[in-house]
């Protein structure tokens, strides 16, 4: 295996194979990050396909001092933004506005309780702009103040999102983790029989 | 067996959760991408990766130019472009040719006028006169209107004697199979009724494409689904011939009307209702507010200056002309005068919003706002328990956000006093304490 830094010098020189290196090393890592955005997973896979024609385009972008993966991740979600927009511009968008419950106490979750599929599906259930700022914020990491710049929108508004997105999952989960006791109890009631 | 991390935020969990998620990407998607990249990279030429596509293509498209050079000389190319307009004529004649000829196809009697009418086919195979099958059919017939509304067709583009050896049989004894309908096309659902006309017929057996069958002499047969049926009869003779007739029955889709009205019964006559339309199937909509009031939008706003009992009617269309009706009655009563406070509210923590609210967004629930009808002079202040005025607003749009000073004000009990003028006139003057709440 390769190197990074052999794989860049490979790709910067648009050898197919430094390429195919790249692609097989970081596919499935920045597959996680397309999958997390995307509304389902043939469009997780069109961005994914963006990501890396935009990667061995603009290889010689990367300034060859941060970590390799790192801006590879920034690629990515700067492709799947760019993707939200184009398609938001299609999509019949509703906005859960109408929302009004509040996060009520502490919850906390065990996390074997859920898959990563999972949590991926609840997700996805959040309205499209929740979603983006949910994965941009707690996610990604990135600063209120910098993902308005990125989606262009107010700072309030990816403020008061998140915090909605973040009820919205908590009571998605709980909801989903009481389903489950309630499942889990009942097999083991017949199992006792 | 398992980890126990036990996560109360849900950033941590999903952060930790996602962090290792690496899941296959599809088998094909390599092949793909890299055929994407080489495309890509082909035409933006990098020499590189300069090879041998670049001189196939450098080859070829001097090898093109070269020949439009010559070609174009000895006009070869000529005959080519004037190919194309001959198709096309012939592509245009096409459909009319077709058109005539149905018309005067054998068997078809296409005969506009209201007596019933004597024709003979015309059948190669048929040289006698007296052999040939006679067919009566009772047109009144108007084939121009394919529009919905009563018609009265006769069609039996499809004749088959059963047994044209039979010739010489006289020609009573040889069944004619034809039926009258009512309509030929019409909205669903389409009621169609059907009479025999069949000569020499001793039983009918109808079928109607969709399934039913019958074999009375004149029956109705109600379509409910929009497509096109062939509608066939089937007349046997005394000497056991059989004749076959068929007609074709397009059923066009019906929209279905179905409208809202929001709020749902209004109590004052000043705002603008607003109606949604969720009508389906429709090209155009009609609505009547009732009052005189007319609209051709598809989701209106209307406002209604008196107060009483109004009918409003939808009418949607589609391009078949086939419509759909709705009303309901809508009651408006005079307007009335109300400016209200809420006693609590709960200030958004993520910062001060400025107090603009809309009562269709959730800014509104963080707001401390009024819900007022007919106001037209507004002045708000807000204070402290210990006198500081905290918020001021002459503006019925901009609400307390729970701020002072960009500082998040501490929950407690606040002070507010409001004055102002209705629409009518009268002046009003509120007050009352307000208390603030957490977030959680």
């Amino acid at each position: 295996m390769l190197s990074d830094r052999e794989i860049i010098e490979g790709c910067l020189k648009h050898s197919r194979k430094a390429q195919q290196l790249l692609y097989d090393k970081y596919s499935r890592f920045l597959l996680g990050i397309c999958l997390r955005y995307a509304s389902d997973r043939a469009e997780a896979e069109d961005i994914l396909q963006d990501v890396f024609v935009r990667v061995f385009f603009n290889i010689d972008e990367y300034s060859g001092t941060g970590s390799f993966a790192g801006w590879l991740r920034k690629v990515a979600v700067n492709t799947a933004i760019t993707n939200y927009h184009r398609t938001m511009k299609h999509r019949y968008h509703v906005d859960i506005d109408e929302y009004k419950s509040m996060e009520t106490g502490s919850v906390s979750f065990e996390e074997d309780l859920f898959s990563a599929d999972e949590l991926g599906r609840v997700l996805n259930e959040l309205p499209p702009g929740y979603k983006m700022v949910f994965n941009l914020y707690a996610i990604e990491g990135y600063k209120h103040r910098e993902i308005a710049e990125m989606m262009k929108i107010d700072v309030n508004t990816s403020k008061s999102q998140y915090s909605r997105a973040r009820a919205m999952l908590r009571e998605k989960l709980s909801h989903l983790r009481d389903l489950r006791k309630s499942y889990q109890a009942d097999s083991n009631n017949e199992d006792g029989e | 067996m398992e980890r126990k991390g036990k996560y109360s935020d849900v950033d941590d969990l999903f952060r930790n959760r996602f962090s290792g998620y690496e899941p296959v990407p599809g088998p094909g998607l390599k092949a793909r991408l890299m055929k994407k990249v080489a495309v890509k990279e082909f035409f933006s030429f990098y020499p590189a990766r300069f090879n041998v596509y670049y001189l196939a293509v450098a080859a070829a498209v001097t090898g093109a130019v070269l020949l439009v050079t010559l070609g174009g000389g000895s006009g070869k190319s000529l005959p080519e472009t004037m190919k194309i307009p001959g198709d096309s004529v012939a592509a245009i004649m096409q459909p009319i040719t077709d058109t005539a000829s149905m018309t005067h196809s054998p068997g078809v009697a296409p005969v506009t006028g209201k007596t019933p009418a004597f024709t003979t086919g015309n059948r190669p195979s048929d040289s006698h006169k007296e052999s040939q099958p006679v067919i009566f059919s009772a047109d009144e017939v108007d084939r121009k209107t394919v529009k919905s509304d009563a018609v009265s067709v006769t069609v039996d583009p499809i004749r088959e004697v059963a047994n044209p050896v039979r010739g010489d049989t006289t020609l009573q004894k040889t069944a004619v199979s034809s039926f009258k309908m009512s309509v030929s096309s019409g909205c669903a659902p389409l009621v169609v009724e059907l009479t025999s006309t069949s000569g020499n017929a001793h039983s009918l057996q109808w079928s109607s494409g969709d399934g039913r069958h019958s074999d009375g002499k004149s029956l109705t047969w109600v379509f409910n689904q929009p497509g096109s049926y062939t509608v066939s009869l089937k007349a046997i003779g005394y000497d056991g011939s059989e004749d076959n007739a068929s007609a074709m029955i397009v059923v066009h889709p019906s929209p279905v009307a179905k409208f809202d009205v929001s709020p749902a019964n209004r109590e004052v006559s000043d705002r603008d209702i607003m109606l949604f339309n969720y009508s389906a199937g429709f090209l155009t909509a009609a609505w009547d507010f009732g009052d005189g009031g007319k609209s051709h939008l598809r989701d209106p706003l209307h406002s209604y200056k008196a107060s009483g009992k109004f009918r409003i009617t939808l009418k949607v269309s589609n391009e078949y002309g086939c419509f759909d009706t709705l009303s309901k009655v809508y009651s408006t009563a005079p307007g009335i005068y109300r400016i209200d406070f809420p006693n609590a509210f709960i200030p958004n923590n993520n910062g001060p919003t400025g107090g603009y609210y809309s009562l269709r967004s959730d800014e509104a629930a963080y707001v401390f706002h009024p819900e007022y009808e007919g106001v037209t002079d507004y002045h708000l202040v807000v204070y402290s328990r210990t006198g500081v005025m905290l918020f001021e607003s002459r503006d019925l749009n901009i609400g307390w956000d729970g701020y002072y000073k960009g500082q998040l004000c501490e929950p407690g009990v606040y002070v507010y006093r409001a004055r102002g003028r209705y629409a009518n006139g009268e002046q009003y003057q509120k007050s009352g304490d307000v208390t603030i709440l957490r977030f959680r």
